[in-house]
Protein backbone atom coordinates (compact mmCIF):
# COMPACT_ATOMS: atom_id res chain seq x y z
CA UNK A 1 0.00 0.00 0.00
CA UNK A 2 1.55 3.42 -1.06
CA UNK A 3 1.81 5.24 2.21
CA UNK A 4 0.49 8.67 2.72
CA UNK A 5 3.24 10.63 4.43
CA UNK A 6 6.48 11.43 2.58
CA UNK A 7 8.92 13.32 2.03
CA UNK A 8 6.78 15.84 0.05
CA UNK A 9 4.59 16.00 2.49
CA UNK A 10 5.41 15.38 6.13
CA UNK A 11 5.74 18.78 6.78
CA UNK A 12 2.27 19.59 7.04
CA UNK A 13 1.85 16.55 8.94
CA UNK A 14 4.32 18.27 11.55
CA UNK A 15 2.33 21.29 11.63
CA UNK A 16 -0.62 19.17 12.22
CA UNK A 17 0.85 17.56 14.62
CA UNK A 18 2.24 20.42 16.61
CA UNK A 19 -1.33 22.04 16.60
CA UNK A 20 -2.73 19.17 17.98
CA UNK A 21 -4.84 18.92 14.97
CA UNK A 22 -3.71 15.32 13.70
CA UNK A 23 -5.71 12.27 13.48
CA UNK A 24 -4.36 9.14 15.39
CA UNK A 25 -3.46 7.53 12.21
CA UNK A 26 -1.79 9.54 10.88
CA UNK A 27 0.12 10.54 14.13
CA UNK A 28 1.20 7.02 14.15
CA UNK A 29 2.08 6.60 10.34
CA UNK A 30 4.27 10.52 10.71
CA UNK A 31 5.82 8.45 13.82
CA UNK A 32 6.68 5.63 11.59
CA UNK A 33 8.24 7.68 9.03
CA UNK A 34 10.25 10.20 11.12
CA UNK A 35 11.57 6.70 12.73
CA UNK A 36 12.70 5.57 8.94
CA UNK A 37 14.10 8.87 8.60
CA UNK A 38 16.04 9.64 11.27
CA UNK A 39 17.95 12.46 9.28
CA UNK A 40 14.93 15.09 9.66
CA UNK A 41 15.65 17.68 12.05
CA UNK A 42 12.31 18.16 14.38
CA UNK A 43 11.88 19.65 17.62
CA UNK A 44 10.00 17.57 19.99
CA UNK A 45 9.48 20.99 21.99
CA UNK A 46 6.72 21.99 19.35
CA UNK A 47 4.90 18.34 19.98
CA UNK A 48 3.17 19.44 24.01
CA UNK A 49 0.38 17.02 22.68
CA UNK A 50 2.87 13.72 21.89
CA UNK A 51 3.31 13.58 25.27
CA UNK A 52 -0.22 14.15 26.53
CA UNK A 53 -1.11 11.37 24.68
CA UNK A 54 -0.33 7.62 25.62
CA UNK A 55 2.64 5.74 24.24
CA UNK A 56 0.47 2.92 22.23
CA UNK A 57 -1.50 3.32 19.31
CA UNK A 58 -5.37 2.95 20.73
CA UNK A 59 -6.90 -0.06 18.82
CA UNK A 60 -9.00 2.16 15.98
CA UNK A 61 -4.98 3.44 14.78
CA UNK A 62 -3.84 -0.66 14.95
CA UNK A 63 -7.39 -1.67 13.36
CA UNK A 64 -6.80 0.66 10.62
CA UNK A 65 -2.97 -0.81 10.17
CA UNK A 66 -3.40 -4.14 10.45
CA UNK A 67 -4.29 -6.05 7.46
CA UNK A 68 -7.02 -8.42 6.96
CA UNK A 69 -5.56 -11.95 5.69
CA UNK A 70 -8.67 -12.59 4.10
CA UNK A 71 -9.68 -9.26 2.04
CA UNK A 72 -6.17 -7.71 2.13
CA UNK A 73 -8.43 -4.70 3.47
CA UNK A 74 -7.19 -3.04 6.65
CA UNK A 75 -9.18 -5.02 9.63
CA UNK A 76 -11.38 -1.44 10.02
CA UNK A 77 -12.73 -1.57 6.66
CA UNK A 78 -12.75 -5.22 6.48
CA UNK A 79 -14.73 -5.37 9.77
CA UNK A 80 -16.90 -2.64 8.44
CA UNK A 81 -17.72 -4.23 5.32
CA UNK A 82 -18.11 -7.52 7.15
CA UNK A 83 -21.15 -5.68 9.08
CA UNK A 84 -23.43 -4.56 6.14
CA UNK A 85 -22.68 -7.55 4.61
CA UNK A 86 -24.04 -9.54 7.86
CA UNK A 87 -20.95 -11.70 7.85
CA UNK A 88 -19.43 -10.76 11.16
CA UNK A 89 -18.63 -13.56 13.46
CA UNK A 90 -19.50 -13.32 17.22
CA UNK A 91 -15.16 -12.35 17.42
CA UNK A 92 -15.64 -10.05 15.19
CA UNK A 93 -18.86 -8.45 16.28
CA UNK A 94 -17.49 -7.65 19.55
CA UNK A 95 -13.89 -6.42 17.81
CA UNK A 96 -16.22 -4.10 15.99
CA UNK A 97 -17.69 -2.40 18.96
CA UNK A 98 -14.65 -1.71 20.79
CA UNK A 99 -13.30 0.25 17.78
CA UNK A 100 -16.64 1.70 17.59
CA UNK A 101 -16.97 2.68 21.16
CA UNK A 102 -13.38 3.78 20.43
CA UNK A 103 -14.26 6.21 18.26
CA UNK A 104 -17.86 7.26 17.45
CA UNK A 105 -16.64 8.93 14.14
CA UNK A 106 -15.91 5.15 12.37
CA UNK A 107 -20.23 5.27 12.43
CA UNK A 108 -19.37 7.37 9.31
CA UNK A 109 -17.34 5.18 7.88
CA UNK A 110 -20.34 2.90 8.55
CA UNK A 111 -22.96 5.00 7.08
CA UNK A 112 -21.02 5.27 4.22
CA UNK A 113 -20.37 1.84 3.50
CA UNK A 114 -23.89 0.97 3.73
CA UNK A 115 -24.52 3.40 0.88
CA UNK A 116 -22.41 0.81 -1.24
CA UNK A 117 -25.40 -1.25 -1.18
CA UNK A 118 -27.11 -1.26 -4.22
CA UNK A 119 -30.82 -0.12 -4.08
CA UNK A 120 -33.23 -1.62 -5.87
CA UNK A 121 -34.33 -1.05 -9.41
CA UNK A 122 -37.38 -1.50 -11.10
CA UNK A 123 -36.36 -3.18 -14.53
CA UNK A 124 -38.99 -4.19 -17.17
CA UNK A 125 -38.07 -6.75 -19.79
CA UNK A 126 -40.11 -6.01 -22.61
CA UNK A 127 -39.89 -9.18 -24.56
CA UNK A 128 -40.98 -11.32 -21.95
CA UNK A 129 -44.22 -12.65 -23.62
CA UNK A 130 -42.12 -13.99 -26.87
CA UNK A 131 -40.40 -16.26 -24.09
CA UNK A 132 -43.39 -18.26 -22.85
CA UNK A 133 -44.49 -21.48 -24.19
CA UNK A 134 -48.09 -22.81 -24.20
CA UNK A 135 -49.07 -25.47 -21.69
CA UNK A 136 -50.56 -28.79 -21.63
CA UNK A 137 -53.94 -29.85 -22.67
CA UNK A 138 -57.03 -31.67 -23.22
CA UNK A 139 -60.27 -33.82 -24.91
CA UNK A 140 -63.08 -33.03 -27.51
CA UNK A 141 -63.93 -31.15 -30.54
CA UNK A 142 -66.18 -31.56 -33.41
CA UNK A 143 -65.73 -33.55 -36.56
CA UNK A 144 -64.73 -31.26 -39.27
CA UNK A 145 -61.95 -29.11 -36.88
CA UNK A 146 -60.72 -32.27 -35.48
CA UNK A 147 -60.53 -33.82 -38.82
CA UNK A 148 -58.50 -30.64 -40.43
CA UNK A 149 -56.37 -30.75 -37.34
CA UNK A 150 -55.31 -34.62 -37.90
CA UNK A 151 -54.93 -33.86 -41.44
CA UNK A 152 -52.27 -30.86 -40.63
CA UNK A 153 -50.59 -33.02 -37.84
CA UNK A 154 -50.17 -35.82 -40.02
CA UNK A 155 -48.75 -33.99 -43.08
CA UNK A 156 -46.11 -32.44 -40.70
CA UNK A 157 -45.49 -35.68 -39.39
CA UNK A 158 -45.10 -37.08 -42.71
CA UNK A 159 -43.03 -33.98 -44.44
CA UNK A 160 -40.81 -33.17 -41.37
CA UNK A 161 -40.00 -37.02 -40.06
CA UNK A 162 -36.54 -36.30 -38.30
CA UNK A 163 -37.57 -32.92 -37.01
CA UNK A 164 -37.81 -31.78 -33.89
CA UNK A 165 -40.89 -29.95 -34.28
CA UNK A 166 -42.78 -29.68 -31.08
CA UNK A 167 -42.42 -28.54 -27.37
CA UNK A 168 -44.33 -31.36 -26.28
CA UNK A 169 -42.78 -33.97 -29.34
CA UNK A 170 -39.58 -36.16 -27.70
CA UNK A 171 -38.91 -37.45 -31.49
CA UNK A 172 -39.80 -40.65 -33.96
CA UNK A 173 -38.99 -43.71 -33.04
CA UNK A 174 -36.22 -44.49 -34.97
CA UNK A 175 -36.46 -48.25 -35.34
CA UNK A 176 -40.27 -47.72 -36.04
CA UNK A 177 -39.52 -44.99 -38.76
CA UNK A 178 -37.22 -47.36 -40.43
CA UNK A 179 -39.57 -48.69 -42.03
CA UNK A 180 -42.10 -46.47 -43.42
CA UNK A 181 -44.57 -49.14 -44.63
CA UNK A 182 -45.25 -49.68 -40.59
CA UNK A 183 -46.22 -45.77 -40.19
CA UNK A 184 -44.50 -44.66 -37.40
CA UNK A 185 -44.36 -43.41 -33.82
CA UNK A 186 -43.77 -40.30 -31.71
CA UNK A 187 -43.73 -39.66 -28.49
CA UNK A 188 -45.63 -36.91 -27.16
CA UNK A 189 -45.38 -34.79 -23.36
CA UNK A 190 -48.87 -33.72 -22.41
CA UNK A 191 -49.82 -31.92 -18.76
CA UNK A 192 -52.38 -33.95 -16.93
CA UNK A 193 -53.49 -32.65 -13.70
CA UNK A 194 -50.34 -30.63 -13.45
CA UNK A 195 -48.38 -33.81 -14.05
CA UNK A 196 -46.05 -34.48 -17.10
CA UNK A 197 -47.15 -37.42 -19.19
CA UNK A 198 -45.48 -38.66 -22.30
CA UNK A 199 -47.29 -41.52 -24.37
CA UNK A 200 -45.91 -42.63 -27.52
CA UNK A 201 -48.05 -41.78 -30.37
CA UNK A 202 -48.16 -44.86 -33.08
CA UNK A 203 -49.88 -43.67 -36.93
CA UNK A 204 -49.79 -46.50 -38.83
CA UNK A 205 -50.59 -46.78 -42.55
CA UNK A 206 -53.58 -45.60 -44.16
CA UNK A 207 -56.05 -46.59 -46.61
CA UNK A 208 -55.65 -50.17 -48.41
CA UNK A 209 -52.47 -51.18 -46.61
CA UNK A 210 -53.94 -50.47 -43.01
CA UNK A 211 -56.50 -53.65 -43.50
CA UNK A 212 -53.89 -55.87 -44.91
CA UNK A 213 -50.87 -54.53 -42.11
CA UNK A 214 -53.82 -54.52 -39.76
CA UNK A 215 -53.80 -58.74 -40.17
CA UNK A 216 -50.58 -59.19 -40.33
CA UNK A 217 -49.62 -57.76 -37.42
CA UNK A 218 -52.51 -58.62 -35.00
CA UNK A 219 -51.58 -61.79 -34.26
CA UNK A 220 -47.94 -61.23 -33.95
CA UNK A 221 -48.07 -58.85 -31.32
CA UNK A 222 -49.51 -57.87 -28.16
CA UNK A 223 -51.02 -54.46 -29.15
CA UNK A 224 -53.05 -52.72 -26.99
CA UNK A 225 -56.83 -52.92 -28.22
CA UNK A 226 -57.92 -50.03 -29.86
CA UNK A 227 -60.69 -48.23 -27.60
CA UNK A 228 -63.37 -47.10 -29.64
CA UNK A 229 -62.99 -43.33 -30.64
CA UNK A 230 -65.44 -40.73 -29.13
CA UNK A 231 -68.60 -40.24 -31.55
CA UNK A 232 -67.96 -37.32 -33.45
CA UNK A 233 -70.90 -34.65 -33.09
CA UNK A 234 -72.32 -33.79 -36.85
CA UNK A 235 -70.29 -31.80 -39.38
CA UNK A 236 -70.54 -28.16 -39.68
CA UNK A 237 -72.81 -27.41 -42.74
CA UNK A 238 -69.95 -25.11 -44.17
CA UNK A 239 -66.93 -26.93 -43.03
CA UNK A 240 -64.17 -27.36 -45.04
CA UNK A 241 -63.84 -31.00 -46.51
CA UNK A 242 -60.71 -32.42 -47.40
CA UNK A 243 -60.99 -34.15 -50.49
CA UNK A 244 -58.28 -31.96 -52.30
CA UNK A 245 -55.46 -31.31 -50.18
CA UNK A 246 -51.91 -29.62 -51.89
CA UNK A 247 -48.98 -29.53 -50.29
CA UNK A 248 -46.68 -26.42 -51.84
CA UNK A 249 -43.32 -26.74 -50.30
CA UNK A 250 -40.30 -24.70 -51.60
CA UNK A 251 -42.14 -24.50 -54.79
CA UNK A 252 -42.12 -28.13 -54.99
CA UNK A 253 -45.71 -29.80 -55.28
CA UNK A 254 -46.35 -32.83 -53.67
CA UNK A 255 -49.39 -34.99 -53.67
CA UNK A 256 -49.54 -36.71 -50.58
CA UNK A 257 -51.10 -39.97 -50.68
CA UNK A 258 -52.44 -39.76 -46.77
CA UNK A 259 -54.32 -36.37 -47.74
CA UNK A 260 -57.76 -37.19 -46.43
CA UNK A 261 -57.05 -38.91 -42.89
CA UNK A 262 -59.68 -41.04 -42.44
CA UNK A 263 -60.58 -42.22 -39.13
CA UNK A 264 -61.56 -45.29 -39.62
CA UNK A 265 -58.05 -45.64 -41.51
CA UNK A 266 -55.64 -45.29 -39.13
CA UNK A 267 -55.04 -46.32 -35.58
CA UNK A 268 -53.13 -44.83 -32.75
CA UNK A 269 -52.80 -47.30 -30.34
CA UNK A 270 -50.38 -45.69 -27.20
CA UNK A 271 -47.60 -48.03 -26.95
CA UNK A 272 -46.13 -45.80 -23.65
CA UNK A 273 -46.79 -49.07 -21.37
CA UNK A 274 -44.31 -50.88 -23.92
CA UNK A 275 -41.75 -48.35 -24.67
CA UNK A 276 -41.17 -47.09 -21.87
CA UNK A 277 -40.81 -47.11 -17.94
CA UNK A 278 -43.11 -47.84 -15.81
CA UNK A 279 -44.32 -44.58 -14.11
CA UNK A 280 -44.62 -44.31 -10.24
CA UNK A 281 -46.69 -41.22 -9.94
CA UNK A 282 -49.22 -41.92 -13.24
CA UNK A 283 -52.28 -39.96 -12.39
CA UNK A 284 -55.20 -41.82 -11.43
CA UNK A 285 -57.41 -40.66 -13.68
CA UNK A 286 -55.54 -41.74 -16.71
CA UNK A 287 -56.05 -44.51 -18.90
CA UNK A 288 -52.85 -46.67 -19.21
CA UNK A 289 -54.46 -48.43 -22.23
CA UNK A 290 -55.80 -45.02 -23.80
CA UNK A 291 -55.51 -45.26 -27.49
CA UNK A 292 -55.10 -42.37 -29.48
CA UNK A 293 -56.52 -41.76 -32.82
CA UNK A 294 -55.03 -38.54 -34.81
CA UNK A 295 -58.17 -36.96 -34.69
CA UNK A 296 -58.46 -37.53 -30.66
CA UNK A 297 -54.70 -36.42 -30.61
CA UNK A 298 -55.90 -33.33 -32.42
CA UNK A 299 -58.68 -33.08 -30.33
CA UNK A 300 -56.82 -32.98 -26.94
CA UNK A 301 -54.34 -30.49 -28.22
CA UNK A 302 -56.98 -27.58 -29.53
CA UNK A 303 -59.20 -28.50 -26.42
CA UNK A 304 -57.94 -26.01 -23.78
CA UNK A 305 -57.74 -23.02 -26.72
CA UNK A 306 -61.25 -23.48 -27.35
CA UNK A 307 -62.15 -23.65 -24.00
CA UNK A 308 -60.33 -20.10 -23.27
CA UNK A 309 -62.91 -18.79 -26.04
CA UNK A 310 -60.17 -18.79 -28.44
CA UNK A 311 -62.28 -19.23 -32.05
CA UNK A 312 -61.73 -22.78 -34.29
CA UNK A 313 -59.22 -21.12 -36.67
CA UNK A 314 -57.61 -19.34 -33.98
CA UNK A 315 -56.73 -22.24 -31.86
CA UNK A 316 -56.31 -24.51 -35.08
CA UNK A 317 -53.74 -21.73 -36.31
CA UNK A 318 -52.12 -21.29 -32.93
CA UNK A 319 -51.43 -25.38 -32.66
CA UNK A 320 -50.12 -25.82 -35.91
CA UNK A 321 -47.81 -22.67 -35.09
CA UNK A 322 -46.64 -24.27 -31.90
CA UNK A 323 -46.11 -27.55 -33.71
CA UNK A 324 -44.14 -26.40 -36.12
CA UNK A 325 -42.44 -23.03 -35.01
CA UNK A 326 -43.45 -21.16 -37.56
CA UNK A 327 -45.68 -18.69 -38.97
CA UNK A 328 -48.98 -19.65 -39.67
CA UNK A 329 -51.44 -17.60 -41.54
CA UNK A 330 -55.38 -18.18 -42.66
CA UNK A 331 -56.45 -17.28 -45.99
CA UNK A 332 -60.26 -17.10 -47.25
CA UNK A 333 -60.83 -16.23 -51.27
CA UNK A 334 -63.65 -13.95 -51.01
CA UNK A 335 -66.85 -15.73 -53.35
CA UNK A 336 -64.87 -18.94 -52.85
CA UNK A 337 -65.03 -21.83 -51.09
CA UNK A 338 -61.38 -22.17 -51.44
CA UNK A 339 -59.08 -21.55 -48.46
CA UNK A 340 -55.27 -21.80 -47.84
CA UNK A 341 -53.48 -22.43 -44.88
CA UNK A 342 -49.69 -21.02 -44.95
CA UNK A 343 -47.43 -22.50 -42.56
CA UNK A 344 -43.93 -21.15 -43.43
CA UNK A 345 -43.00 -22.17 -47.09
CA UNK A 346 -46.02 -24.26 -46.66
CA UNK A 347 -49.12 -23.99 -48.33
CA UNK A 348 -52.26 -26.11 -47.58
CA UNK A 349 -55.46 -25.45 -49.78
CA UNK A 350 -58.61 -26.64 -49.27
CA UNK A 351 -62.39 -26.36 -50.38
CA UNK B 1 -38.94 -28.76 -15.12
CA UNK B 2 -42.36 -28.83 -17.20
CA UNK B 3 -43.87 -26.30 -19.41
CA UNK B 4 -45.83 -24.52 -16.51
CA UNK B 5 -42.30 -24.15 -14.14
CA UNK B 6 -40.27 -22.68 -17.19
CA UNK B 7 -43.56 -20.41 -17.67
CA UNK B 8 -42.92 -19.77 -13.99
CA UNK B 9 -39.32 -18.59 -14.34
CA UNK B 10 -40.05 -16.44 -17.21
CA UNK B 11 -42.36 -14.84 -15.63
CA UNK B 12 -40.49 -14.67 -12.22
CA UNK B 13 -37.00 -13.85 -12.81
CA UNK B 14 -36.83 -12.03 -16.79
CA UNK B 15 -36.81 -9.04 -15.53
CA UNK B 16 -34.02 -9.63 -13.18
CA UNK B 17 -32.13 -11.61 -15.54
CA UNK B 18 -32.26 -8.36 -17.96
CA UNK B 19 -31.97 -5.54 -14.84
CA UNK B 20 -28.76 -7.42 -13.89
CA UNK B 21 -27.03 -8.14 -17.45
CA UNK B 22 -28.51 -4.42 -18.47
CA UNK B 23 -26.62 -2.50 -15.31
CA UNK B 24 -23.49 -4.46 -16.32
CA UNK B 25 -23.33 -3.60 -20.40
CA UNK B 26 -25.52 -0.94 -20.33
CA UNK B 27 -27.04 -1.50 -23.67
CA UNK B 28 -30.72 -2.42 -23.54
CA UNK B 29 -30.58 -4.54 -27.23
CA UNK B 30 -27.59 -6.80 -26.32
CA UNK B 31 -29.32 -7.05 -23.06
CA UNK B 32 -32.24 -8.28 -24.78
CA UNK B 33 -30.93 -10.95 -26.95
CA UNK B 34 -28.44 -11.51 -24.04
CA UNK B 35 -31.68 -12.57 -21.94
CA UNK B 36 -33.43 -14.27 -25.11
CA UNK B 37 -30.53 -16.34 -25.53
CA UNK B 38 -30.40 -17.43 -22.07
CA UNK B 39 -34.15 -18.60 -21.73
CA UNK B 40 -33.43 -20.13 -25.52
CA UNK B 41 -30.72 -22.15 -23.95
CA UNK B 42 -32.72 -23.08 -20.55
CA UNK B 43 -35.82 -23.89 -22.71
CA UNK B 44 -33.22 -26.76 -25.08
CA UNK B 45 -32.37 -28.16 -21.39
CA UNK B 46 -35.69 -27.45 -19.91
CA UNK B 47 -36.46 -31.47 -18.85
CA UNK B 48 -32.83 -31.77 -17.19
CA UNK B 49 -32.98 -28.47 -15.37
CA UNK B 50 -34.52 -29.01 -11.80
CA UNK B 51 -37.21 -26.06 -11.22
CA UNK B 52 -35.57 -25.03 -7.92
CA UNK B 53 -31.88 -24.62 -10.35
CA UNK B 54 -33.89 -22.65 -12.73
CA UNK B 55 -33.02 -19.14 -11.31
CA UNK B 56 -29.37 -20.27 -11.01
CA UNK B 57 -28.78 -21.68 -14.26
CA UNK B 58 -30.49 -18.62 -16.10
CA UNK B 59 -28.15 -16.50 -14.29
CA UNK B 60 -25.25 -18.36 -15.21
CA UNK B 61 -25.95 -18.62 -18.92
CA UNK B 62 -26.84 -15.09 -18.92
CA UNK B 63 -23.63 -14.11 -17.36
CA UNK B 64 -21.46 -16.38 -19.28
CA UNK B 65 -23.15 -15.31 -22.62
CA UNK B 66 -22.41 -11.56 -21.47
CA UNK B 67 -18.63 -12.76 -20.88
CA UNK B 68 -18.33 -14.23 -24.15
CA UNK B 69 -20.17 -11.56 -26.02
CA UNK B 70 -17.71 -8.53 -24.28
CA UNK B 71 -14.51 -10.65 -24.81
CA UNK B 72 -14.81 -10.87 -28.24
CA UNK B 73 -16.60 -7.30 -29.17
CA UNK B 74 -13.13 -5.90 -27.13
CA UNK B 75 -11.68 -8.08 -29.41
CA UNK B 76 -12.93 -6.86 -32.69
CA UNK B 77 -12.46 -3.51 -31.26
CA UNK B 78 -16.18 -2.49 -31.65
CA UNK B 79 -17.00 -2.67 -27.77
CA UNK B 80 -17.89 0.56 -26.62
CA UNK B 81 -16.04 1.35 -23.50
CA UNK B 82 -18.45 2.02 -20.38
CA UNK B 83 -18.31 6.30 -20.55
CA UNK B 84 -16.32 7.32 -17.63
CA UNK B 85 -18.66 8.75 -14.91
CA UNK B 86 -19.05 12.19 -14.47
CA UNK B 87 -18.94 13.93 -11.49
CA UNK B 88 -21.65 17.02 -11.72
CA UNK B 89 -20.33 18.54 -8.81
CA UNK B 90 -22.19 21.69 -9.94
CA UNK B 91 -25.66 19.84 -10.16
CA UNK B 92 -27.53 20.90 -6.45
CA UNK B 93 -28.93 17.52 -6.90
CA UNK B 94 -27.47 14.46 -7.59
CA UNK B 95 -29.23 11.19 -6.88
CA UNK B 96 -27.31 8.39 -4.67
CA UNK B 97 -28.17 5.63 -7.00
CA UNK B 98 -27.05 7.86 -9.75
CA UNK B 99 -23.60 7.97 -8.30
CA UNK B 100 -23.46 4.55 -7.72
CA UNK B 101 -24.44 3.68 -11.27
CA UNK B 102 -21.54 5.63 -11.92
CA UNK B 103 -19.46 4.15 -9.55
CA UNK B 104 -20.12 0.72 -10.58
CA UNK B 105 -18.94 1.83 -13.98
CA UNK B 106 -15.76 2.15 -12.30
CA UNK B 107 -15.45 -1.48 -11.18
CA UNK B 108 -13.99 -4.67 -12.91
CA UNK B 109 -16.59 -6.30 -14.97
CA UNK B 110 -16.29 -9.34 -12.32
CA UNK B 111 -16.54 -7.05 -9.65
CA UNK B 112 -19.66 -5.50 -10.55
CA UNK B 113 -21.08 -8.10 -11.16
CA UNK B 114 -20.39 -10.49 -7.89
CA UNK B 115 -21.86 -6.62 -6.36
CA UNK B 116 -25.08 -6.73 -8.29
CA UNK B 117 -25.66 -10.88 -7.83
CA UNK B 118 -25.93 -9.84 -4.31
CA UNK B 119 -27.28 -6.73 -3.95
CA UNK B 120 -30.15 -7.18 -6.38
CA UNK B 121 -30.60 -11.13 -6.30
CA UNK B 122 -29.38 -11.17 -2.80
CA UNK B 123 -27.51 -14.63 -3.79
CA UNK B 124 -24.91 -15.58 -0.98
CA UNK B 125 -20.87 -15.92 -1.92
CA UNK B 126 -21.38 -19.86 -2.69
CA UNK B 127 -24.04 -19.18 -5.52
CA UNK B 128 -22.23 -16.30 -6.98
CA UNK B 129 -19.08 -18.65 -7.48
CA UNK B 130 -21.38 -21.05 -9.16
CA UNK B 131 -22.45 -18.29 -11.73
CA UNK B 132 -19.29 -16.45 -12.12
CA UNK B 133 -17.12 -19.77 -11.47
CA UNK B 134 -15.52 -18.36 -8.82
CA UNK B 135 -14.53 -20.14 -5.22
CA UNK B 136 -16.80 -18.87 -2.41
CA UNK B 137 -13.16 -16.88 -1.14
CA UNK B 138 -12.89 -15.00 -4.71
CA UNK B 139 -16.26 -13.63 -4.60
CA UNK B 140 -15.98 -12.28 -0.96
CA UNK B 141 -12.48 -10.61 -1.80
CA UNK B 142 -14.43 -9.12 -5.07
CA UNK B 143 -17.11 -8.22 -3.36
CA UNK B 144 -15.34 -6.62 -0.16
CA UNK B 145 -12.79 -4.32 -2.69
CA UNK B 146 -15.49 -3.22 -4.65
CA UNK B 147 -17.53 -1.89 -1.96
CA UNK B 148 -14.44 -0.16 -0.57
CA UNK B 149 -14.13 1.57 -3.83
CA UNK B 150 -17.64 2.44 -4.02
CA UNK B 151 -17.28 3.75 -0.57
CA UNK B 152 -14.11 5.92 -1.74
CA UNK B 153 -16.08 7.10 -4.77
CA UNK B 154 -18.76 7.83 -2.78
CA UNK B 155 -16.51 9.57 -0.40
CA UNK B 156 -15.07 11.90 -2.94
CA UNK B 157 -18.06 12.92 -4.72
CA UNK B 158 -19.93 13.96 -1.65
CA UNK B 159 -16.27 15.76 -0.32
CA UNK B 160 -17.01 17.66 -3.86
CA UNK B 161 -20.24 18.63 -3.85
Amino acid sequence: MKKKINIENYEAYLLDLSEGNISDADRAELMLFLNEHPEIDWDTDDLPIIEDKPSELNEVSKADLFRNEESGLSQKDHLLISSIEKTLDPSETEELSKLLEADPELLKDLAAYQKTILPTIEVSFERKDELIKKEGRVIYFWASAASIAAAILALFLFNLPNEKYNPRTKGFVESTMADSKVGFSFEVEDDVNDQKEKKIIRVEPVEAEMDQLAEEKAPKTEEVELEKPQPIPPIEENAPQLAEVNVKKEGKVEEPEASPVEEESITVPDLAEKNSEPKAEAPKDTKPNKVYTPIEFAKKVVKEDVLNNKSLPKALMDEVADLTNDKVKLEKEKDSPQFALNIGKLKINKK
Amino acid sequence: MNTKEYNTIVRSYSDNVYRFILKNIRDEEKAQDIVQDAFEKMWKKVEEIPFEKAKSYLFTTAYRTMIDLTRREKKQGSWEEITEPTTRATQDHIDLSEILQNALGKLSEVQRSVVMLRDYEGYDYKEIGEICKLTESQVKVYIFRARKQLKEYLVSVETVI
